[in-house]
């Protein structure tokens, strides 16, 4: 006999890819996850209807404007990727800006939409100076040119002449000059350095034209004056360019896209031409409907939807259909989402990608249905292969597929989790633990017997802080290492650690739809067989019964049929007979009785058994289980 | 005799006709030309009755609803998928402009089943390796997201906003899930002073009366906690965290609103409210660093987000014979108790823990009143009085509550106190 272990085999790692991915699954895990996810996304949307025109309605808190606006209009501005001067390192956005603070932005739009535009040697002589400042701090790369130029600016006087007697010292060759507050002003370097020997002095007379122009364009208002110079002075070398060029360019269009140019800076500072990408791929019926009636028949539609899908009832469109409304509903107001609105959506698409209709469902009892009504129609019994269908759900790829895409993006969701938290100091110190138990507005403290009990357990300082090193270490080795020990023998411990954490957050931060969504994640590492036997338990072999049926009638194959799809547990044998009979402990019953009969047998009914009573339900159970005539 | 073959899964539930599949996918794709046809109508003979839009878009979604369903019953034919493509394109073009949010939703959905045509019609090994594709494509944008929150790599934002921006977005897949990190941090409430002016007139003015409201989110009361899971009021708390976005430590910026700033609050301190402290003063230990007392919302909350909650809670707060006039808002941050404080009997609710921010004086069109105003976007305090309450006052007041005295109103402590 061999005493040495058998050499471990190695799968090339193509195949493990294919098995990894795409190796056939039991959709009974999905199945399960679609049925509760299912009921909490309708949950979710019921919880809707208390606020629905607060967060969908025209009015709403995110306005019906402002979030049209948003989705066909927001700039995405991208970083260089490269350029040949500095090779991708020169981080000063394309995009001209103007200023944020509102009476700020006010004065500059006011500036830019009275410059003489449309006046081309106007507007060209009024941008002169902004230019010999740009290319003065461009070319020297010192900020002092601007600083210096438009503080020069910012000096002269408001009175037409007195700045022309301003202007005309500078010209004879004046350094500086005082205001009449008191203040002096100097003589820009860059214009001191110009000839000052004749009277004339042609370069410096042409640039005191250009500061007048210049001067002429600005706001009269002293202080939207200010405002304007400021947000000149406040641009760094390469902001000033941008700014200089986007009003140049503002000379070359026509009045109206001037007018669009403009608004569109004033809502979105910054510049359609250098976004990447305009508007935003998002969709919902509540960009386009704004009658209240219509919203409120769309909303029952789309409960009826997702309740069809949380029962699995055409699934694979019902699916889609739920996906698509909720993500309508998170797109139209994403003000009102947290981590909740995250979980779901990524639940709603594997569900959406998988067969998450095959097993749990409505589709799943249709399925059977059709599979026993094929066997007892061809053979009068059911044969093996329809037994085994019956049994189990077939396995699928789709269903694998799906529950691995659900896990492995589970992982990326604790590892960032995990690893983001250890950026924060009160995740290091042990602090964070203490505000997820006393943050008032999601913990329970607002209750008295919970604030007593977080009172006396702190007072004890060395239990507290041993208490919480414990919660946050227990966090860090459930975050950071269940991605990589749920794929061990470990799994099942990795998955306990995960469920206490979120029965954590969910009893102390009170965000119990958030927990019940991770730990539909985290079931999606459970096995089919595992949920199978959690649900329907051992197979009560103890009680079979008996339906014998005529294969000739259709009408009682279909009777048979039907309870071959009710038989979870694998209880009645079909065997072909001259009538419909159901037979238990011996005893046949016929007609109506018969439908009592295999309904009272039936194992997994027993807990609503009692229903039976209810006026017309067992009539509907008869007329389900027996043939009609 | 020979045994009877053996059963193969398509004995046990055959699959549905391919033909079936076919007509019920055409029929599907008939109904979104029919929408085309409207339009084309439409746009020669001109605008038409509402009811032709209406039509439109009925038919285009049903359309698109019945192509799916008719996929659904045999996704292994490509021509399934193929009509699918067709339907989804001609549902675009369908709808009317109005809805273009779905056009694009649809041809999304024509370029998606196009490549699922294509997928069904490939040898297996071809389409297994392109689905591995699609696989390493999807994750490396969910792995883009998570790493994209500041500071993010250069690499993530050039892949982040040049590629996976436009999928991320329209799966809603851009969540970084970095979930209380780096810290918890205190929640953020909203205060809004509503001022009305009523239809009576003042007699002592002789001016149409005015009174004030105040109101604040979120709250755990029947109003706002309204489900037995709470979502009701966490959706409130989500819109308050959403004004909490700040612009970190502008004030110590050096630059001329800056400086003008810091002169308007020293101003308020002096004219207005001289028990204010001044922002570089310490008032019982419980003053913060001038740079977190100023602070200045991200400009997406002070010129979209709080004009558009003014404009909701002004269209919500109107009532016959009351109208609203203006509306001073308040971001208030919920400090978390400090251990030693919390085990020496102070309350997590005391009004002390709450730190007002003031974001300004609003129009009920959302327009802000004064962007110059004295406190704007300063914390207005509320500090704990020098000597604690009174002798004799019989609500034991022990805080200086500047926020309702720069309100003008006095806000109830005890509405938000359990």
């Amino acid at each position: 006999m061999s005493t040495t272990l058998p050499a471990p085999t190695k799968k090339p790692l193509l195949k493990t890819w294919l098995d990894f991915w795409f190796a056939p699954g039991d959709p009974t895990t999905l199945g399960f996850l679609r049925l509760v996810t299912g009921f909490i996304v309708l949950y979710v949307h019921l919880a809707y209807c208390f606020d629905f025109h607060s967060f969908f309605g025209p009015h709403a808190w995110w306005g019906l404007n402002e979030a049209n606006r948003e989705r066909r209009e927001a700039p995405t501005p991208v970083p260089t990727f490269w350029d040949d001067k500095f090779g991708g390192w020169d981080e000063t956005p394309k995009s001209a800006f103007l200023p944020e603070y509102p009476h700020r932005l006010a004065a500059f739009l006011k500036f830019l939409r009275g410059l003489p535009a449309d006046d081309k040697a106007q507007f060209a002589q009024s941008l002169k100076f902004l230019t010999r400042i740009k290319d003065a701090v461009e070319n020297t790369g010192n900020p002092m040119y601007g600083l210096e130029g438009f503080g020069y600016v910012a000096g002269l006087s408001g009175d037409p002449n007195t700045r022309a007697k301003e202007l005309q010292n500078m010209v004879k060759g004046d350094t500086k000059f005082v205001t009449s507050t008191g203040q002096i002003v100097r003589v820009p370097t860059m214009l001191t350095s110009l000839p000052s020997d004749s009277p004339t002095n042609p370069d410096r007379l042409e640039v005191a034209a250009e500061i007048e122009a210049f001067f002429r364009v600005l706001p009269t208002d002293i202080d939207e004056r200010k405002y304007v110079i400021a947000h000149f002075v406040e641009a760094d070398a390469g902001r000033l360019k941008n700014l200089v060029r986007f009003i140049k360019e503002l000379g070359d269009l026509s009045p109206e896209q001037r007018k669009e140019l403009l608004d569109y800076m004033e809502y979105w500072n910054f510049e359609k031409k250098q976004a990447l990408r305009v508007g935003q791929p998002t969709f919902s019926v509540w960009f386009h409907m704004t009658d209240p009636t219509c919203m409120a028949v769309t909303h029952g539609v789309v409960l009826v939807v997702m309740f069809c899908f949380a029962i699995g009832f055409c699934t694979r469109v019902t699916s889609a259909l739920t996906w698509i409304a909720a993500v309508g509903y998170i797109h139209r107001n994403q003000y009102v989402l947290f981590g909740m609105d995250t979980m779901m959506n990524i639940l709603l698409i594997y569900l959406m990608i998988g067969n998450s209709g095959a097993a749990l469902s409505v589709d799943r009892l249709i399925a059977r249905y059709r599979a026993g009504k094929l066997g007892l129609g061809r053979s009068g019994t059911i044969d093996d292969r329809t037994r085994a269908y019956l049994e189990t759900p077939p396995a699928s790829v789709s269903a694998g597929f799906a529950l691995k895409l659900l896990n492995v993006h589970f992982c990326f969701i604790y590892m960032a989790a995990g690893l983001s938290k250890l950026k924060g100091n009160s995740w290091w110190n042990t602090t964070a633990y203490w505000d997820t138990l006393v943050n008032p507005e999601f913990t329970l403290i607002h209750y008295s017997l919970y604030e007593s009990f977080v009172r006396n357990m702190v007072w004890n300082r060395p239990f507290y802080a041993l208490a919480s090193a414990m919660g946050v270490g227990f966090t860090f080795v459930a975050e950071i290492g269940l991605p990589f020990l749920v794929w061990t023998r470990l799994r099942p411990f990795v998955m306990i650690m995960g469920f206490m954490l979120h029965a954590g957050v969910a009893i102390f931060m009170g965000l119990w739809i958030f927990s019940l969504l991770m730990m539909m994640m985290l079931l999606g590492y459970m096995p089919g067989w595992c949920v199978r036997e959690r649900i329907f338990g051992a197979k009560p072999a103890a009680t079979p019964f008996t339906v014998t049926f005529s294969k000739a009638d259709p009408a009682q194959v279909r009777a048979a049929a039907r309870i071959a799809a009710l038989d979870f547990d694998a209880q009645a044998t079909f065997a072909e007979g001259a009538e419909y009979r159901v037979v238990v402990d011996g005893k046949p019953f016929a007609g109506p009785d018969a439908a009592k009969a295999a309904a009272g047998r039936m194992a997994w009914a027993s807990p609503v058994r009692v229903a039976l009573l209810v006026p017309g339900l067992s009539g509907v159970v008869a007329g389900l289980l027996a043939p009609q005539k | 005799m020979d045994p009877a073959p053996p059963l193969t899964d398509d004995d046990i539930l055959p699959p549905v006709e391919p033909r079936t599949v076919y007509r019920l996918g055409l029929t599907g794709t008939g109904m979104a030309a029919a929408a085309c046809g409207i339009g084309l109508v439409e746009a020669f003979a001109g605008d038409l009755p509402w009811v032709a839009a209406t039509l439109r878009v009925a038919l285009a979604f049903f359309g698109l609803i019945l192509a799916g369903y008719a996929l659904s019953l045999r996704a292994g034919l490509w021509q399934a998928w193929a009509i699918l493509a067709a339907t989804a394109g001609l549902g675009s073009l369908g709808l009317p402009n109005t809805w273009d949010s779905f056009q694009m939703f649809f041809r999304v959905a024509a370029v998606v089943a196009g490549c699922g045509a294509g997928l069904a019609a490939l040898p297996l090994t071809l389409r297994l390796s392109l689905i591995s594709v699609a696989v390493l494509v999807h994750f490396g944008g969910i792995l883009t997201a998570t790493t994209w929150p500041d500071p993010a790599p250069w690499l993530t934002n050039q892949v982040g906003q040049r590629v996976y921006m436009p999928y991320l977005t329209f799966m809603y897949l851009r969540n970084a899930y970095h979930f209380y990190s780096p810290e918890p941090g205190p929640a953020s409430h909203v205060f809004v002073l509503v001022k009305y002016e009523l239809d009576e007139t003042d007699p002592k003015t002789g001016k149409p009366k005015l009174v004030s409201e105040w109101l604040s989110m979120p709250r755990r009361d029947a109003e706002q906690f309204r489900d037995p899971l709470g979502l009701t009021y966490y959706r409130r708390l989500s819109l308050t965290e959403m004004v909490s976005q700040i612009i970190p430590a502008l004030v110590t910026n050096q630059n001329i609103e800056t400086e003008e700033v810091k002169e308007r609050r020293v101003a308020y301190s002096v004219i207005k409210d001289p028990l204010m402290p001044q922002p570089y003063q310490a008032a019982q230990g419980n003053v913060d660093p001038i740079n977190l007392q100023y602070r200045i919302p991200q400009p997406h909350v002070y010129k979209y987000l709080l004009p558009s909650y003014v404009r909701h809670l002004a269209g919500a707060h109107e009532a016959p014979g009351r109208k609203v006039v203006s509306m001073k808002i308040y971001r208030v941050e919920h400090r978390i108790i400090q251990p030693q404080v919390f085990v020496n009997g102070g309350s997590p609710f005391h009004p002390t823990t709450y730190k007002p921010y003031y974001c300004g004086e609003y129009t009920p069109d959302g327009k802000l009143v004064d962007p110059q105003e004295q406190m704007l976007y300063w914390l207005v305090p509320i500090l704990p009085k020098p000597g604690g309450a009174a002798p004799g006052d019989p609500d034991k007041i022990d805080y200086d509550d500047h926020m309702s005295r720069h309100a003008g109103f006095k806000f109830n402590w005890k509405d938000i106190t359990p």
